[in-house]
C-alpha cells in the first residue's frame, strides 16, 4: 500500500457524508504539506482557506518535522513594515556602534524554513508584492538607509486566508506563485489522522524524484485540463506536473499515473478555477458528487485512455472538487465561527483614515512638508553621533535639519467610491447602464486618477458584489459587460452588502464613500421572503446601521418623481438626497464627485 | 540561480522584439509591459541579461565607464591617470521593492564618512545600471515620486545628486523597462507616455504553444545547467545579431517616404508631440538593424508602429477598442492610400 493512496482512496470512497468528505479534505492537506517537504523550491507554498486554528497549526507542525530539524517558522504578519520584512538599518545597534548596523527581514530570516501568513486576504498589495518577488528570486535584495544587502530568501510559504466576505480575496500575485490552493472551511481538528506520510516515506521519494517520468499524453492532458478551467497562468500547469511527479515520488513508483495527474489537477487547479464558479448562483444545498463520475473515474485508470479522455477525467475531478468546496462554505456558520466585527473594534482604525495611512518617510522640512517621522530622523541621524560634536544643553543625540524625515501619507487618495445600484425589475438595464456609465466616467475624468470603484447590484433574493473595489478601467470594462438584472427589490440586503464591504475596506484604511441609486422602495425582506412591510423595515434597519459607520453616502432616487420613501430611508442612512428622474450619467459622476470625493 | 534563457522563450514575440530594438538602440526610450500575471514578462527581462553581450569597462568605475569615452564625464575615471580596461556582463538591474531614494540616486558613503571622516559618494543603482538596463517590475506599487525620479533620469542619461553637502553628477545612461498588470490600478497617464515602446502582454491560450512553453519550463527546472547548455548556439547566434545590428544601426537609413508616413500615421492618430515620431523612426531603424537591412521599409515601419504608439492615443472612455487595434486600424488606413 503506497503512501500516497491512502488519501486518495478516501476521496473515491466519500459519497454523501460531510465527514467523510472532510477526512478526504484534510488528507489532500496532508498531502500538500508532504509535497512540499518534498520539493519546497519547486511547489512554493500553499493557501489554505478557512482553516480552523488548530488544524493550521497541524499543518504547519507536521511540514516542519517533515522539512527536516533546521526548518524555522516564522510568522508575517498583514501589518509588517518594509523595513521588518525585507531589513534596513537597526537603530539601537547603529546609535551603539556609531557606524550603520544592518537589521535582517522577516524573509531573509525565513530561508530554508517556513512562512507563516495568517489573514492572507488582508495582506496590501504591497507585502504581497514584495513576498512575491523573493518567491520567484529566492533572493533577498534591500536597498534601503544607506545600505545594499543580499541574502539568499528560499522558503515554504503557507498563506491562510478567511475570505467569507465579499471583496476579500488573496492578493492574486501571490496566490498564483503558491501550487496549491485547498479550502478546509469545515474541517474540525479532532478529524485529522496519524500520519502515513512520515518524514522517512518523503526521504525515501526524495531520492526517487529525479527519476520519475511524466508521460507525454498525462502532461499534455494536464496542460490542455488548466485551459479547460479557464486558467490563463502558465504557472498552474507547471505546479502540477511537479506535483503530480511529487505524488508518484510518494507513491514509489517511476512514473505518474493518470490518478496521480488527476490528485495533482484537484491540489492545483480547484482553487483556481475560473469558468465553474464564476457566479456559481445559488450554491447546491448539498455535496453531489455524481456516482457516475466516480466511476468513470476507476474505469479510466486501467485502459490508457486518449489524452482528451484523460483531459476530460481531469476537468471533471476539479468541477466535483470545486462544487463540494462551493457546499462546503455554504454550510451553517455554526463551525465556521466567524463572527462579525462591530464597528469601532480594533483593525477598523477609525481615524487614522483620515489622514490617510503611512506609507514611509523621505527628506524634509517638518514646517514645510508635513509631520515630522521621529523614528526616521533619529534613524538617519543616528550613524552620525560619534562624529558630530556632543549637542550643547545636554541633548543625547546631535540631529540636524538634514536628517528631518517627514512622514509620507497615502493621499487622500484612498477614497473607494461603493455604488449600490437597484438591479430588479424592468428598468434594470437601464439603472445599471446608468451607474456603470457613471463609473467609467468617475474613473476615465480624472487625470490622476486616485478613486477605487465599487459596484453593488441587488436584485431577485439578494445583492451580488459585481464589481469589487477598483482602479482599473480595464477591469470595469470587463466586468461590466454583462450585468444580469430583473427580479423583486431586496434593498435591505443591498444597505447591508453596502455595510459589509464599507467595514472591509476601512480595514484596509480605505475611506468608503456610498452611492446608492435606488427607488427607495424594497419588497424582499432580508431574508429573501417578499413582503413589502417587512422588508421596508429591513431596508429601514439596515439604513440605521450603515448610517452608524459614519462614512459620506449619496442617495439618487431615481423614481419618477421624488418619493417619500426614497427620502425617508436616505434621512435613516444619513445620506445627501438628490432626486434623479431622468438618467443622466454624466450627472451622477459629477454629483459624486464634487458633493461626496471634494 | 539559474536564468531561463532567453531564446527558449516561446511566444512573446513583441515583448521579446521591444527588448531587443532597446538592446540595439537605448534612445528608444525604454519599454513598458503590461499584462497579466505568469506570463512571464519578468523571465523574459531577467533572461535578457545572460543575452546581452559583455561590455567594456574602465576597471574600477563605478559607473561603468567605457574606455574610449570623452573625458568630463565622469568624475572617478577622468582622475586616473592609466586606464585599465575589462569586460563585465552588461547590467540588468532589477529594482527592488521598497528600495529608498538614497540608494536609488546614490548617497554619502557613511561607513567611510565615519571611519575615516572622508566625504565619498556611494553609487546607488542608477550607477549600476548605467549603460545596461534597469527594471521595474510591478511599476504601479512604486512610489510616484521615485518613478519620476527615474524617468527624469532615463530621458537625461545623467544622474545630479544634491544631498549631505555632495555634489556629484554622472552618466547614468540606461534602458528604463517597467511591467505592470493593469488590473490592478491603471497607470497614470503621465507615465505611461514617457515609455518608449509599449508592449500588451497576454498569456498564450493557443494550447500547441501552452503546451511547448509548459515542457520547455519543466524542462528546465528537472536540470537547468543541461538546458541552457542546450541552448547556448541559439544565444550565441542571438548575441551576435545584436553585435551586428548596433554596429550598423547608426548608417540605417530612413527613406523620405517611409518618414511621411510616419508622421501621418501620428497625425491620424492624435499621438500627439515629437515624442511619438522619434520612437517611431528610432525603433524602426533598429528593426531593420535587427534584421540585416540598411534602409527603412515600409514593412517594418508598420511593424513597430503598434509598439511605438499604442500608449500615446488620447483615451476615449466611450470608446471600448483595444490601442493595439485602433493603431492597427490607423496604420492600414494610412498604408493604404
Amino acid at each position: 500500500m503506497s503512501p500516497a493512496a491512502a488519501p486518495y482512496t478516501d476521496r473515491q470512497a466519500s459519497r454523501e457524508t460531510f465527514e467523510r468528505i472532510d477526512t478526504a479534505r484534510w488528507g489532500q492537506a496532508d498531502l500538500a504539506a508532504a509535497l512540499l517537504a518534498l520539493m519546497p523550491l519547486r511547489l512554493k507554498g500553499a493557501v489554505f482557506e478557512g482553516a480552523a486554528p488548530e488544524l493550521a497549526g497541524l499543518l504547519q507542525d507536521r511540514l516542519t518535522q517533515r522539512l527536516g530539524p533546521d526548518a524555522g517558522l516564522h510568522r508575517m504578519p498583514v501589518s509588517i513594515t518594509d523595513d521588518r520584512l525585507i531589513g534596513g538599518l537597526d537603530l539601537a545597534a547603529t546609535l551603539a556602534a556609531g557606524r550603520p548596523v544592518a537589521e535582517t527581514g522577516l524573509l531573509s530570516r525565513a530561508d530554508g524554513g517556513v512562512l507563516i501568513v495568517p489573514m492572507a486576504e488582508r495582506l496590501p498589495g504591497r507585502a504581497a508584492a514584495q513576498l512575491a518577488r523573493v518567491i520567484d528570486t529566492g533572493e533577498v535584495e534591500t536597498e534601503r538607509d544607506g545600505l545594499s544587502l543580499r541574502a539568499p530568501a528560499n522558503f515554504v510559504t503557507l498563506a491562510f486566508a478567511d475570505p467569507d466576505e465579499p471583496g476579500e480575496r488573496l492578493p492574486a500575485g501571490l496566490g498564483d506563485r503558491l501550487a496549491f490552493g485547498l479550502s478546509l472551511h469545515g474541517v474540525s481538528p479532532a478529524r485529522p489522522r496519524p500520519e502515513t506520510l512520515t518524514p522517512a516515506v518523503i526521504d525515501a521519494a526524495r531520492a526517487r524524484l529525479r527519476w520519475v517520468s511524466v508521460p507525454d499524453e498525462v502532461m499534455d492532458a494536464l496542460i490542455d485540463a488548466a485551459l479547460r478551467l479557464g486558467i490563463h497562468s502558465l504557472r498552474a500547469p507547471a505546479f502540477c506536473i511537479a506535483a503530480a511527479r511529487g505524488i508518484a515520488a510518494l507513491a514509489g513508483r517511476d512514473e505518474v499515473t493518470d490518478a496521480d495527474a488527476s490528485l495533482a489537477a484537484e491540489l492545483v487547479y480547484a482553487s483556481r478555477a475560473n469558468v465553474l464558479i464564476e457566479r456559481a448562483e445559488p450554491p447546491p444545498p448539498a455535496p453531489e458528487p455524481p456516482d457516475s463520475k466516480d466511476e468513470t473515474r476507476d474505469d479510466a485508470s486501467r485502459p490508457q485512455p486518449e489524452p482528451d479522455e484523460l483531459t476530460e477525467l481531469l476537468v471533471e475531478a476539479v468541477r466535483v472538487r470545486v462544487s463540494l468546496d462551493v457546499a462546503a462554505r455554504a454550510r451553517p456558520a455554526r463551525q465556521r465561527a466567524r463572527q462579525e466585527v462591530p464597528p469601532g473594534k480594533s483593525g477598523d482604525m477609525v481615524d487614522s483614515r483620515r489622514r490617510g495611512s503611512r506609507i514611509g518617510a523621505r527628506a524634509g522640512d517638518p514646517r514645510r512638508d508635513g509631520r515630522l517621522d521621529l523614528l526616521s530622523t533619529l534613524r538617519t541621524a543616528a550613524p552620525w553621533q560619534r562624529i558630530r560634536e556632543a549637542p550643547s544643553g545636554g541633548a543625547a543625540i546631535s540631529v540636524r535639519a538634514s536628517d528631518f524625515r517627514v512622514k509620507r501619507f497615502r493621499h487622500r487618495s484612498e477614497a473607494v467610491v461603493i455604488f449600490v445600484v437597484d438591479a430588479s425589475g424592468s428598468s434594470a438595464m437601464n439603472r445599471l447602464a446608468e451607474a456603470k456609465g457613471a463609473i467609467e466616467l468617475l474613473l476615465s475624468g480624472c487625470y490622476a486618477r486616485r478613486e477605487s470603484v465599487a459596484l453593488i447590484a441587488f436584485r431577485k433574493e439578494g445583492a451580488d458584489l459585481l464589481l469589487p473595489p477598483t482602479r482599473s478601467l480595464t477591469r470595469v470594462k470587463r466586468s461590466l459587460s454583462r450585468l444580469p438584472g430583473g427580479g423583486g427589490t431586496p434593498l435591505a440586503a443591498g444597505i447591508a452588502a453596502a455595510a459589509q464591504l464599507v467595514r472591509i475596506e476601512r480595514r484596509k484604511r480605505k475611506a468608503p464613500h456610498v452611492v446608492f441609486l435606488s427607488d427607495g422602495q424594497g419588497n424582499i425582506a432580508l431574508d429573501g421572503s417578499p413582503g413589502r412591510e417587512r422588508a421596508g423595515q429591513d431596508a429601514r434597519d439596515m439604513a440605521r446601521r450603515l448610517k452608524s459607520l459614519q462614512e459620506p453616502i449619496l442617495f439618487f432616487d431615481i423614481s419618477r418623481r421624488p418619493s417619500a420613501q426614497a427620502e425617508l430611508i436616505s434621512t435613516e442612512m444619513g445620506a445627501i438626497y438628490r432626486p434623479l428622474p431622468v438618467a443622466d450619467a454624466a450627472r451622477v459622476s459629477r454629483d459624486v464627485r464634487s458633493l461626496l470625493l471634494e | 540561480m539559474a536564468i531561463f534563457p532567453f531564446v527558449a522563450i516561446v511566444g512573446q514575440e513583441a515583448l521579446k522584439d521591444a527588448l531587443l530594438m532597446s538592446a540595439v538602440e537605448p534612445s528608444i526610450g525604454g519599454v513598458l509591459a503590461l499584462g497579466d500575471r505568469g506570463t512571464g514578462k519578468s523571465t523574459a527581462i531577467r533572461a535578457l541579461a545572460a543575452l546581452l553581450p559583455e561590455i567594456e569597462v574602465v576597471r574600477g568605475c563605478p559607473y561603468r565607464c567605457l574606455p574610449s569615452a570623452p573625458a568630463g564625464l565622469c568624475g572617478v575615471c577622468d582622475r586616473k591617470e592609466a586606464q585599465v580596461s575589462e569586460k563585465i556582463a552588461a547590467p540588468v538591474v532589477d529594482l527592488p521593492l521598497g528600495a529608498t531614494e538614497d540608494r536609488v540616486v546614490g548617497a554619502l558613503d557613511l561607513e567611510r564618512a565615519l571611519s575615516r571622516g572622508e566625504k565619498r559618494f556611494e553609487p546607488g543603482l542608477l550607477a549600476r545600471a548605467n549603460r545596461g538596463f534597469l527594471y521595474i517590475d510591478e511599476v504601479n506599487l512604486l512610489d510616484d515620486h521615485l518613478v519620476d525620479l527615474l524617468l527624469d533620469v532615463a530621458a537625461s542619461g545623467e544622474n545630479v545628486v544634491e544631498r549631505e553637502g555632495l555634489s556629484i553628477r554622472h552618466p547614468a545612461k540606461f534602458v528604463l523597462v517597467g511591467s505592470g498588470n493593469p488590473e490592478e490600478g491603471d497607470l497614470r497617464p503621465q507615465l505611461l507616455d514617457r515609455f518608449g515602446l509599449c508592449v500588451d502582454v497576454r498569456t498564450s491560450t493557443d494550447l500547441a504553444e501552452r503546451m511547448e512553453i509548459v515542457r520547455r519550463r519543466d524542462t528546465f527546472e528537472q536540470d537547468p545547467a543541461a538546458f541552457i547548455k542546450d541552448w547556448s548556439r541559439k544565444t550565441a547566434a542571438l548575441r551576435k545579431r545584436v553585435v551586428e545590428a548596433r554596429a550598423r544601426v547608426h548608417q540605417v537609413t530612413l527613406p523620405d517616404a517611409v518618414l511621411a508616413k510616419a508622421v501621418e500615421l501620428c497625425l491620424t492618430l492624435g499621438a500627439d508631440g515629437l515624442r511619438g515620431e522619434l520612437t517611431l523612426m528610432r525603433a524602426a531603424r533598429a528593426r531593420a538593424a535587427l534584421s540585416g537591412e540598411t534602409e527603412v521599409s515600409m514593412e517594418k515601419l508598420k511593424s513597430v508602429a503598434p509598439l511605438a504608439l499604442r500608449h500615446r492615443l488620447r483615451k476615449d472612455p466611450l470608446d471600448d477598442t483595444d490601442a493595439g487595434i485602433r493603431v492597427e486600424r490607423a496604420v492600414s488606413e494610412v498604408f493604404a492610400s
